[in-house]
């Protein structure tokens, strides 16, 4: 260091891409511990609430109508879902959300300035997040509540056509709500606002478009992302839900639509 | 190196950069200095591509930040130390960034040591000072080693030996011919780092030059006189060929000459002086005048309508007492420079 001539610093260098956006989102969100907590959270909860309605209407079986009981299939086993499926949209929310509160969003563009890569790898990851812990909540509820229907007489076999379809929609169902949480955090770049979003969608307008006149709030509700997550754990046709299929769309629908919004403005707006 | 055309940012109707052109060098430290609200950080926003110019463009050896390789091997910048997710551990906020840019993980142990953060590397960065947060930022800038550095204010909230480091560090880095670009809103600090000074005020560029030609240019020192006797004094002095100039406050301003000359010069006349003063015009006043007009947010200065406080920079007590009401601006220790550049 005695010299003091100038030496362009310059480095052939390989281009990063995708992998690389991956490895560092998927390091990112395995190291904060609001994963691990909304992670667990979403679990416990969904298995929890699932195993207690189980235990609640299968005890109180014989207060059913017989066009009550005739609506009782798999999906019964697996009613913390609506719950599950709030907490998993709250990590969604986070991932997104956190980093403009924190201002990690600068740091991460400035290492991944290519903003799609960098939104698509951290849908990806939040993906696969959602995937496990919706497999958990799944296959959790359905085992664990299982034992009290058998206990009536009443089993789920997973060999019939669509009981294992329906655990599996469960599944994608609480993956798909963790991007559908991903997209609104992304639009509103905000915690609290995003939250309250995602809880009003859920909750609140489900409830709203129900005072609609004529059968406009019947239709609406479908659409809902609660009720279309809900058509895809039913084994029976239901006119007040769509089929499971079409219950999917409307969710990959949902999410296509956010997604794209959030995008075009992620590309726009200054970070 | 940094190149910047025509770079413009306009928010609503205000505009926070206008226009301006530049060339930062490697092998230099680059002084951004600027008063607070002047445009540097939104000009170094748009370097690393978080905020999209209106109008112009700002390109990093050649590219658009977006274009770049692998842009932290390119460059490292440290804009805002706070700007990390408090819960991750300085490590993992080091490793997610080093991932992001293929940078061997062995280079996250030795930035950490660098930087001397290895006792709490650990630790969620939640509960780090401003100094951990700020050595923490600098080893995320150093990560990739990058042949271009990029501070932010990095001195802001450090205790002096933080001070002294990153003052080292960076006169380091330029040494090996990498490109420094650092901001300041303090003449006095860039006076100690910088080699040369790009001065921003209100968007604009004010001033574009070696640290040696601002010295040269605006260090003026002249010396301040008062005397009953003027009206013999003043044609005296001038008869030496030294600038006389009369001031409204009935002192007079002499140029060319130190206090003991003009002090001489009365004596051998026998006039009475009722004030002998050297005023040395410093840098970070020098800076204050050039910035004066753009400066967003003016102080309320009683008797001063905008501009900075007319001592300020004043060095050497006055030999003769005289009445309160006859000194134009007190001195106020806020205002006088922690270093003084010009001594």
């Amino acid at each position: 260091m005695t010299t003091l001539e100038a030496r362009p610093i310059t480095k052939a260098v390989k281009r990063v891409g995708m992998r690389e956006a991956l490895d560092s989102e998927w390091a990112k969100i395995i190291t904060v511990r609001s994963t691990y907590w909304t992670g667990l959270a979403t679990v416990l909860v969904g298995v929890g609430l699932s195993v207690l309605l189980s235990l609640a209407i299968t005890s109180n079986l014989s207060g059913m109508s017989a066009d009550q009981r005739a609506k009782v299939d798999i999906s019964f086993t697996m009613l913390g879902l609506d719950f599950a499926m709030m907490i998993i949209g709250v990590l969604g929310v986070l991932v997104i959300s956190s980093e403009y509160s924190t201002g990690m969003i600068r740091t991460s563009l400035s290492a991944l300035p290519r903003r799609g890569m960098l939104m698509s790898a951290k849908a990806i990851v939040l993906a696969v997040i959602g995937l496990i812990c919706g497999l958990l909540v799944a296959w959790g509820s359905y085992l664990c509540s299982l034992p009290f229907w058998t206990s009536k007489q009443i089993s789920f076999d997973l060999s019939s056509s669509g009981n294992l379809r329906a655990v599996f929609g469960a599944a994608l169902a609480i993956m798909l709500v963790a991007l559908l949480g991903f997209g609104i955090g992304s639009l509103l770049r905000h915690t609290a606002g995003s939250i309250s979003a995602l809880l009003g969608l859920f909750f609140v307008a489900p409830i709203m478009t129900s005072f609609l006149p004529g059968t406009w709030g019947k239709d609406i509700n479908k659409f809902m992302p609660s009720n279309a997550a809900h058509a895809m754990i039913l084994t029976y046709h239901d006119p007040g839900y769509f089929t499971p299929l079409n219950g999917l769309l409307v969710l990959v629908a949902w999410i296509v639509i956010l997604l794209t919004a959030a995008f075009l403005l992620f590309k726009k707006r200054d970070a | 190196m940094i190149q910047a055309t025509g770079l413009t940012k306009r928010y609503g109707d205000r505009t926070a950069v206008d226009q301006i052109s530049f060339t930062i060098p490697p092998g230099k430290v680059t002084g951004f200095l600027g008063p607070n609200g002047a445009g540097k950080s939104t000009t170094m926003r748009m370097v690393l591509g978080l905020d999209h110019p209106s109008a112009g463009q700002v390109t990093v050896n050649g590219m658009r930040y977006d274009q770049l390789a692998a842009p932290l091997r390119e460059v490292g910048a440290l804009l805002d130390a706070k700007a990390i997710h408090g819960g991750r551990t300085a490590y993992n906020h080091l490793t997610v960034l080093a991932k992001a840019n293929a940078i061997p993980k062995r280079r996250v142990d030795e930035v950490v040591d660098l930087v001397g953060l290895h006792a709490v590397a650990k630790k969620r960065s939640r509960g780090f000072s401003l100094g951990m947060g700020q050595r923490l930022g600098i080893a995320a800038a150093l990560l990739g080693d990058p042949g271009i550095v990029m501070f932010d204010e990095p001195v802001n909230g450090l205790d002096p030996e933080g001070i002294l480091w990153i003052r080292n560090l960076m006169k380091a880095l330029a040494r090996e011919g990498r490109t420094v670009f650092v901001s300041s809103h303090l003449m006095s600090e860039m006076a100690l780092t910088a080699d040369h000074l790009l001065v921003i005020g209100l968007g604009r560029i004010l001033a574009d030059q070696s640290m040696e030609e601002f010295i040269t240019q605006n260090s003026a020192n002249y010396v301040r006189v008062r005397s009953p006797y003027m009206g013999e004094l003043g044609p005296a002095l001038a008869a030496r060929g030294w600038q006389v100039e009369q001031q409204a406050d009935h002192s007079v301003h002499v140029h060319g000459a130190n206090a003991a000359q003009v002090g001489d010069v009365a004596g051998d006349a026998n006039l009475r002086l009722h004030e002998l003063t050297l005023i040395q015009s410093s840098l970070e006043e020098a800076f204050m005048r050039l910035t004066a007009d753009s400066v967003e947010y003016h102080a309320g200065t009683p008797g001063v309508p905008g501009g900075p406080p007319a001592a300020l920079g004043v060095t050497g007590a006055p030999l003769a007492p005289m009445p309160p009401t006859a000194q134009p601006q007190a001195p106020t220790p806020e205002a006088a420079p922690v270093w003084g550049a010009g001594s």
